[in-house]
């Protein structure tokens, strides 16, 4: 049985330095930034004992997709991921279940080259799994 | 509506979507050919169509296109 557990909220931003820095009167603490090439953004995660990491998400001037979504929605949650401890085989269940995938999974740098991949359903948004 | 109806409409919906000054989509055209068309802004597109046509994609649908031919004929079933 597949366990999905809620991994990070990820929030689009213009400027990880400017946000980071607002969520630190909320007591989370910032980690290194990390360029993505494949993905085009920079990332950054917030952390707070017991709670939720944070994902700050922010899109190279190139990713022209992540730009327009900040001209239209502003700096402003935009995903939730979850961790799973098989993602080939939560990947299968999710398009099973009627998601459609954004891409298959792929290493990811922000998380030291662990997996994720993205879904969207029209119900829920995008969602975003990453691998144990 | 007719299939030169729908390829129109779906013309704007993608220079509004993703923000180009012009395109003239045909059955040919795919996310090569259009370098904005990646894999997020084809959910915004998928979100922009379902609202102007009235209709509803599965998730099988959304992923076997190949072209915009295609995206055409799905919505062409739809509107029967």
């Amino acid at each position: 049985m597949q366990r999905f557990r809620i991994e990070h909220i990820g929030y689009l931003t213009v400027n990880i330095g400017d946000t980071a820095k607002s969520f630190e009167m909320l007591g989370y603490k910032a980690g290194r930034t990390v360029d993505d090439d494949t993905q085009q953004t920079r990332i950054c995660f917030l952390h707070k004992e017991g709670e939720v990491n944070i994902e700050l998400v922010e899109p190279y001037e190139s990713n022209r997709t992540m730009q327009k979504m900040l001209v239209k929605q502003g700096v402003s949650p935009y995903h939730t991921c979850y961790e799973v401890d098989d993602i080939d085989e939560a990947y299968k269940l999710m398009m099973d279940s009627g998601w459609t995938a954004l891409f298959e999974p792929v290493a990811s740098p922000a998380f030291n080259n662990r997996r994720i991949c993205y879904f969207w359903k029209r119900d829920v948004g995008l969602i975003e799994l990453v691998n144990k | 509506m007719t299939r030169q109806e729908i390829f129109e409409q779906l013309n704007d919906i993608f220079i509004d979507v993703l923000d180009l000054e012009e395109v003239e989509l045909n059955a040919e055209t795919s996310a090569n050919d259009i370098e904005e068309w990646d894999s997020l802004s084809h959910i915004q597109l998928i979100v922009a169509i379902e609202k102007v046509f009235g209709i509803k994609f599965t998730s099988l649908e959304i992923m076997k296109w190949k072209n915009v031919g295609e995206m055409v004929c799905s919505i062409e079933e739809k509107l029967k």
